[in-house]
Order: C-alpha cells, then sequence, then structure tokens
C-alpha cells in the first residue's frame, strides 16, 4: 500500500463525513477460476480495506462499486450506493468474461438501496444479501451462500465500534474547539495551555465516557441518558477540586464546558449509533420534512414511525429476516409467514420495506 | 440509526450553476459562449452528456441545435425542465433521466453530429470513462465531433503550485455554498487517441487547468 493510500485511510478513520473514495475496480483475491463467488462492496477505502484482510485467504472476484467514498449502509440510504452503482460495476468491470455463473454477493446493509429485480433485469445477475460484517464472509461461502445462523443479520455496537464512533465525534469538535479557543485567547490572556490541556480533557472525558457507557442505561431516549452521565461527570469534576487541586477558574471553566458538549450531545445521541432511532431524525420526520439538517449539512431522511405488516398479503418470501440488521422480524412455519417479533428493536433503517416481494410492509 | 456519519451531503442543484462559477472563477459561461460560437452548426443533432441544469443545451438550442440531453440527478434536471420551459425550447431539447452507463442501450449507432461532455467525465471512474468513450464513438456519425471540456492538473510546476494554492480556498467556499466538488482528469489526449479519435483543437484556460479538447471520430479500417 501507497504512503498516500495508508494517509487516506487515517483521514477516513477521524473525518467520516467527508467521502473518501478509492477507484472503483475489480479486484481478484487468491486464484479464483469461472465459478469462484463474486463479492461486492463499497469503494469506501477503510470499508475496501477491512473486506481485502477478512477474504484474503479465499479465492474470489471483489467488485468495487462506486459510492462517492460512502460506506454501504449510509451510501444506500443516502442515494451513493443505489442499484445504479452496482450495474455500473457489472458492466464496466468485465466480469461477464470471467465466470460462468452470475450469482452477486452484496452487502446486507446495501439492503435500503439496492433492488436485486432491477439488477437482474438490466444485468442478468441474481443478487443475494450476505452477511453484515465482512469477518463471517468466509464461513458464508463455506456454507453454501447461506448465513450460517440468524446472528449474521445483526449489527453490533460493541466497544470497540463505540470508541471508534466516539473518536470521529471528538476529533471535529476538537479541531473546532482548538480553533476557537486559540483565536479567543488572543484577547483573553488567562487562556493559556494548561487549561487547554484540561479542557481537551473535558472533551474526552464527556463524549468517549458517554458513549462507552450507552448500552448500560436503559432509559428510553437520548438525552436522558447523556444528561445521567453528564451529571457523574460534573460529580468527578467537583470532587477533583475540593480534594485534589482547588482552583475557581477551572472549577467552572470545566462545569460550563462540559455541559455545552452536554448540549451538542445530547441533540441527537442516540443518532451516533447503529442500534437506536434516530431523535432527531425523527423529530424532523414527524414535522413533515424529508431533510434534517445537522452541524454542517443537510441529510437525506428516510421515512419514520412503526412498523406495520399487512400479514394476509405476507408471501412468505422471508426478504425481511434476511435484510433486517436488528432481527425484528420472526418466521412463522406453520403459516409460512413472517411476523414481528420485536418491533421496539426497529430502527427505520427501511431495508425490509424496500425488499419485501409482496410489498406488504409499511412505515406508519 | 445514524444518520450523522458519512451521510454525504445533499447536493443542492439550485445552486449548482453558481458554484461551478465561483469555482472556475466565472470563465465556464463564457467558455460555453465559445464553444456555441465557434464549433457547432445550426440543424446539427447534438448530445449532451451531464446536461445538469441545462446552460449549455439552452445556448445551443438557441442557436438552431436539435439537442438530447441526458443527466441522473433528478433535481438538477428539475432546474433544466423549468429554465427550458422559460426560454420556450420544448421542441428542440430531449431530456432523457438516465446515467451515463445506459449510453449502450438507449441510442443508436451513428446518430449524433456532436458530442458534448462538460464537467463530467471527471466525475466518473476510469473504466466509467472508458465505456464513454466507447459508447460516444459508437454513436456519433462519421466525421462527427466530441467536445470535451473538464477540468485537469496543469503540468507546468509553478503553474501547477498556484493552481493548488488558488484552489483550496475556492473549493472550500464552493463546498459551503453547493456542497459540489470537482476532480481532474489525466491523460485524457491519450486515452482519446486510443478510442480512434483525432484531436483537433486544444484551448486552455485558468492556468491551464480548464480545457476544451475537440476530437474527431475517424474510421479505422
Amino acid at each position: 500500500m501507497s504512503l498516500k493510500s495508508k494517509l487516506k485511510l487515517f483521514g477516513a478513520y477521524f473525518f467520516r463525513w467527508f467521502g473518501f473514495s478509492i477507484e472503483p475496480d475489480l479486484r481478484i483475491i487468491g486464484n479464483p477460476n469461472r465459478d469462484s463467488p463474486v463479492l461486492l462492496t463499497c469503494n469506501f477505502n477503510l470499508t475496501v480495506n477491512r473486506v481485502l484482510k477478512e477474504i484474503k485467504d479465499l479465492d474470489c472476484y471483489l467488485l468495487i462499486a462506486p459510492s462517492n467514498g460512502i460506506n454501504v449502509w449510509c451510501g444506500a440510504c443516502g442515494e451513493d450506493f443505489k442499484t445504479d452503482s452496482v450495474i455500473s460495476i457489472i458492466k464496466t468491470s468485465g466480469i461477464n468474461e470471467l465466470v460462468s455463473h452470475r450469482t452477486l454477493i452484496l452487502p446486507q446493509l446495501g439492503a435500503p438501496g439496492l433492488e436485486p429485480i432491477e439488477i437482474k433485469k438490466k444485468t442478468g445477475w441474481s443478487a443475494k444479501f450476505g452477511p453484515v460484517y465482512a469477518k463471517d464472509i468466509p464461513a458464508y461461502v463455506q456454507n453454501n451462500f447461506e448465513k450460517i445462523d440468524i446472528s449474521q443479520n445483526e449489527v453490533r455496537f460493541p466497544i470497540s465500534k463505540r470508541l471508534e464512533m466516539a473518536n470521529l465525534y471528538l476529533f471535529s469538535l476538537f479541531i473546532l474547539f482548538t480553533t476557537i479557543y486559540w483565536i479567543t485567547s488572543i484577547f483573553l490572556p488567562f487562556l493559556d495551555f494548561f487549561l487547554y490541556l484540561d479542557s481537551i480533557l473535558i472533551l474526552i472525558l464527556v463524549i468517549n465516557g458517554s458513549l462507552l457507557i450507552l448500552p448500560s442505561f436503559k432509559t428510553k431516549t437520548g438525552k436522558v441518558k447523556v444528561w445521567i452521565y453528564e451529571v457523574v461527570v460534573l460529580i468527578l469534576i467537583i470532587s477533583f477540586n475540593l480534594f485534589l487541586f482547588y482552583n475557581i477558574v477551572f472549577l467552572i471553566w470545566n462545569i460550563i464546558l462540559s455541559i455545552l458538549i452536554t448540549l451538542v450531545m445530547s441533540e441527537d445521541f442516540h443518532g451516533l449509533t447503529p442500534i437506536y432511532k434516530s431523535e432527531l431524525g425523527e423529530k424532523t420526520w414527524k414535522k413533515g420534512k424529508n431533510k434534517m439538517k445537522f452541524l454542517f449539512g443537510e441529510y437525506k431522511l428516510q421515512p419514520y414511525g412503526t412498523i406495520n405488516i399487512e400479514r394476509e398479503k405476507c408471501i412468505g418470501c422471508k426478504m425481511c429476516i434476511e435484510v433486517c440488521p436488528r432481527n425484528v422480524y420472526c418466521f412463522k412455519a406453520r403459516e409460512n409467514k413472517a411476523d414481528l417479533k420485536y418491533s421496539e428493536k426497529c430502527i427505520n433503517c427501511n431495508a425490509c420495506v424496500k425488499q419485501c416481494l409482496a410489498h406488504c410492509l409499511t412505515i406508519i | 440509526m445514524s444518520y450523522i456519519y458519512m451521510k454525504s451531503l445533499e447536493k443542492k442543484a439550485e445552486k449548482y450553476d453558481k458554484g461551478i462559477k465561483i469555482l472556475t472563477l466565472g470563465r465556464l459561461p463564457k467558455i460555453k459562449q465559445y464553444v456555441v460560437d465557434n464549433y457547432l452548426k445550426k440543424d446539427e443533432t447534438l448530445l449532451d452528456i451531464g446536461m445538469g441544469t441545462g446552460t449549455f443545451a439552452i445556448l445551443c438550442a438557441k442557436k438552431g441545435l436539435n439537442v438530447v440531453g441526458i443527466d441522473f440527478s433528478e433535481k438538477m434536471l428539475d432546474i433544466a425542465i423549468k429554465k427550458i420551459e422559460i426560454e420556450d425550447l420544448k421542441d428542440v431539447i430531449e431530456i432523457i433521466k438516465m446515467p451515463v452507463i445506459e449510453l449502450d442501450e438507449k441510442f443508436t449507432d451513428n446518430s449524433f453530429d456532436k458530442v458534448t461532455a462538460i464537467l463530467i467525465f471527471s466525475e466518473l471512474y476510469f473504466k466509467e470513462q472508458e465505456f464513454c468513450l466507447t459508447q460516444i464513438y459508437r454513436i456519433l456519425k462519421e466525421n462527427g465531433e466530441f467536445i470535451l471540456i473538464d477540468e485537469f492538473k496543469p503540468k507546468r510546476f509553478w503553474k501547477k503550485v498556484l493552481y493548488v494554492i488558488i484552489r483550496i480556498p475556492l473549493t472550500l467556499m464552493t463546498f459551503i455554498k453547493a456542497h459540489i466538488t470537482t476532480k481532474s482528469l489525466k491523460n485524457i489526449e491519450k486515452r482519446l487517441e486510443n478510442h480512434s479519435f483525432i484531436i483537433k483543437e486544444e484551448k486552455l484556460y485558468l492556468l491551464d487547468s480548464l480545457k476544451i479538447i475537440r476530437s474527431k471520430k475517424i474510421i479505422t479500417k
């Protein structure tokens, strides 16, 4: 890997809200033959890097579809990773000449934006949704392109991912804060380096801390979670000042700063996670808008609400079970129909609504 | 779910024209006018790939060409349709909403006198560009011309430095205003020749960063 693409990986890690793309292309992994599986992913460099690491022992073809350097899930929800991207890479990569079969494995999280029927119509390829995580791909391929169990469908949010998310947030706020701080310090001389270091510590404490302990709070809204954590932080700050190092300027400054960051975080705390519904998004959607403003830009919204299944229409195609990243559905074999099991877990990613072959799912 | 990170910003179509004007320091409208005045003739058929908000298509239609414009952005086309209605040119401009990847299905061989692609090639990836060149060659009539206007990295060192210095603030301004950026193309002359085009004329603008390439389809036997 060249130095430039390594640097770009770091960039992608810390500044994810801009796209970091790599050239869409066909990658040949191992020594594939005419029957080897064909996988597809988006062209966000971090994603491609992780997928390549996981499948390095397989013999297969990897198509990198154009998605403006946006990851699979966000791209699929926001019209960057769409049916057209898949058709484009199939047509231009020359994969048709390399393999004799026509089965394409798509990432499961692409389901909100990809239409297998359309892909089949325009290219002749039958597309199938594979597992959510790249690490499950080898097992999935070995198991004859069937998911081993339902856990391969589910999006998880373990400590490492929570830290990753926190670091993204931390980094952008860190840059914003540093700029404002040093510009203000020209006029307010008491803003020195020591206070700056202390402020960065508060940033880390509030942002990383709140995301790390996120699942241990069982309250309903994200706002309450952040504010409970903020109370803990305030107690920490005050006791630190009382017992270890007393300075009134520090005390007041730390309290104000932590409250300010908490205000920013509480705006859409659940929206930072892949396991809860975005509160800001839902609020905005209920107001009748299909776009949301947050920090730097406008974002397109998918419909929010509770999911509804018209069971008499259900034909038992199991698509909803296949694509749901939260395992909301269950299958009732006796009736040969799907049903809602944990509808409270739904995060309104709209994958099932888009993929349902009988069009029996709606969001109300 | 997380709608915050890495959700690409909505491109603001209504501000596209203004954004591009900033990015090209106001030169693009003049360049378009130059192309219309010097390269195009009345009653020719023209395919405008990536017509966007339709400024170029309208200029051509006013000169008396029959224009087919294609683009994939619905928002851009909405604006184009409005503009064309105001100018009352609905009969001479045909708009098709399609991605470039469908060029092979929608048009027949030898059907256009001219094909233009203005600031669209740099938005495509390498293999898509190659695909387009093949298709453009196919749909052009014999001796038909392909006119490409796009961004290039300057070749000379000092121009490169100047280009980078000037571009950073321009790109930032444009991104904040319209949420659009452009990339630059590489080595396109060689690739045009590989696809059996002959380059007739090249014109450079803005520190050599904006280029018009006028090339002609020749039949190789």
